[in-house]
């Protein structure tokens, strides 16, 4: 997996996504375009898991975060360092700090 | 189009089961057929739903089915819409009714999930969110239910009493059940102790991994007179879709697609949410009911916890929600959730619902939710002479 964090934007209109696609949701434009993300962002919403999935077995509680990025689309984040609710507010600030296999690890910042 | 009615339902006992999915939704169509009073060769095609039937070793249920109801060689066919697997069912063998294709339609659903551990069932569940982009990122589906908590509560001061409101009233109703899973009376005490799922989400918020299955017979109108003195029409079947993933969505507040599937039922049905008189609605965590009631429209945007503390979706309050206990209480056995809703606002509707009835109950409303909200199906059953 390449390092650092990227999503796709529509050349037409500029709507982004971080999930996979091939035409934009907002305008119908096809061919988005790869770009890399400077990796800053503010959480959306987050969740703490205490009941993991197989591939997180060893891991929890972690948080989980919705995160707004600062190029203007959001993504999904670990935070394997946040381990309870009381260390996590919505709209706290965090930064991309590297990958476990598919996951995006973000870290307070 | 030709108009659609129920004229037959029958759902088993929820909960932990010895027999396999095949053999529960077989077992459950024979009892929605009887309970049409028609034998299995009046079905013209059949719609199953058993979306982990992979967890059983066993895909391609329909034919299994419908030879063992002695009716090999009517089509099946299986449709897979995660938790709202068999209200896509039902949506399917209306359209085929309605447009003429066939008189009378079979549709069932069933899961059988007890064999797994927690982890490996959650592990399961998970596949219903984008693997790739969510549960690659360590969250689960409560956890995805439980961030759209986390929003809510931010944006409309929605509370962890509010979100306990809506289990304490489900698990009351399910009490009241005999079919349903969990059949225990839940206190404030108990649900501030249980352990913490997903933040906020409590144990008790949460509905439980459940094995069961239901059924539901589908006939033309003119098929129903024939039948029943007194017919449950479909008013309205309608389906709507959501962003997948939660991310990619405006508002994590809510579900788009089940506001949008509420207003285009509404609109067919040629009536409001006022008029509905018993809702069945799609609580598979306790804020997924605060989201219900608010995108269907029975209240404000930002009410739903309100309305939900102070009794107003109690059975008589303003608009009983759940019932049957719920997905919450009744159980959540999958692909089995979309065809019990319909099993119990038939009752309802015919005044059988025993100590759990809602008095007079005419107009009823099935919304069912498929994941996060990618897939939603909104029904209106309306009783008619
Ligand atoms: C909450 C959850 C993790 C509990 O896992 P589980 O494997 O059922 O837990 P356990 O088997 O350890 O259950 C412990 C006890 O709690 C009870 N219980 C389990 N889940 C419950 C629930 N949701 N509500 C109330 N009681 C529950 C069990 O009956 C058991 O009681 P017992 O010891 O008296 O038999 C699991 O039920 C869950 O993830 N639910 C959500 C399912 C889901 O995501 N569905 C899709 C929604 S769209
Ligand atoms: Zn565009």
């Amino acid at each position: 997996m390449e390092e650092g964090i990227f999503a796709l934007r529509c050349g037409k209109c500029g709507w982004m996504t971080a999930t996979y696609a091939v035409a934009c949701a907002s305008c119908g434009t096809g061919g988005l375009e790869r770009v890399r993300l400077k990796g800053d962002g503010r959480v959306l919403s987050f969740t703490i898991l205490n009941v993991p999935t197989e591939e997180f077995a060893q891991d929890a509680p972690y948080a989980y975060a919705v995160i707004d990025m600062n190029e203007g689309c959001s993504t999904s984040g670990w935070m394997p360092s946040v381990r309870s609710a009381g260390d996590i507010e919505v709209g706290d600030s965090v930064r991309f700090s590297g990958r476990r296999g598919r996951a995006s690890i973000f870290v307070k910042s | 189009m030709r108009g659609v009615c129920v004229v037959g339902t029958a759902m088993s006992r929820f909960g932990k089961m010895s027999e396999s999915a095949r053999e529960s939704m077989t077992m459950t169509s024979m009892k929605a057929i009887e309970d049409a009073g028609l034998s299995p060769g009046d079905i013209g095609a059949a719609f199953y739903s058993n979306a982990f039937g992979v967890a059983e070793r066993q895909l391609h249920i329909g034919p299994l089915i419908n030879s063992a109801l002695g009716i090999g060689d009517r089509p099946s066919i299986a449709i897979e819409s995660a938790c709202s697997s068999s209200s896509a069912a039902i949506n399917e063998a209306y359209a085929h009714i309605a447009a003429g294709l066939e008189d009378i339609c079979l549709v069932a659903g069933g899961e059988k999930l007890s064999h797994l551990s927690t982890m490996e069932a959650t592990t399961y569940f998970a596949m219903g969110s984008d693997y790739t982009y969510e549960a690659s990122n360590g969250v689960t589906f409560p956890g995805l239910y439980a961030s759209m908590a986390v929003a809510h509560m931010n944006r409309y001061g929605t509370t962890q009493e509010m979100l306990a409101s809506v289990a304490i009233k489900n698990h009351s109703n399910a009490l009241l059940n005999p079919l349903a899973h969990l059949r225990k009376k839940l206190t404030m005490e108990a649900y501030k102790e249980s352990p913490v799922v997903a933040y906020p989400l409590h144990l008790y918020d949460c509905c439980p991994f459940s094995d069961g299955s239901a059924a539901v017979v589908l006939a033309s109108e003119e098929k129903a007179r024939e039948l029943k003195d007194e017919i449950v029409r479909i008013e309205a079947s309608e389906r709507a879709g959501t962003a997948a993933t939660l991310q990619d969505r405006r508002d994590m507040t809510g579900i788009e697609g089940a506001a949008v599937a509420s207003k285009r039922a509404f609109a067919r049905a040629g009536m409001d949410a006022a008029e509905v008189d018993v809702a069945e609605v799609h609580d598979c965590f306790t804020i997924a009911e605060i989201m219900a009631i608010e995108d269907i429209g029975f209240f404000r945007k930002g009410e739903g916890g309100r309305a939900s503390v102070e009794g107003e979706t109690a059975i008589g309050g303003r608009i009983p929600v759940n019932p049957s206990g719920g997905l919450k209480g009744k159980g959540h056995p999958v692909s089995a959730t979309g065809a019990a809703q319909f099993h119990e606002l038939y009752e309802q509707l015919l005044g059988k619902a025993g100590r759990r009835q809602v008095d007079g109950a005419e107009v009823a409303l099935a919304h069912n939710i498929g994941a996060t909200g990618g897939s939603c199906t909104v029904h209106i059953l309306r009783r008619r002479r």
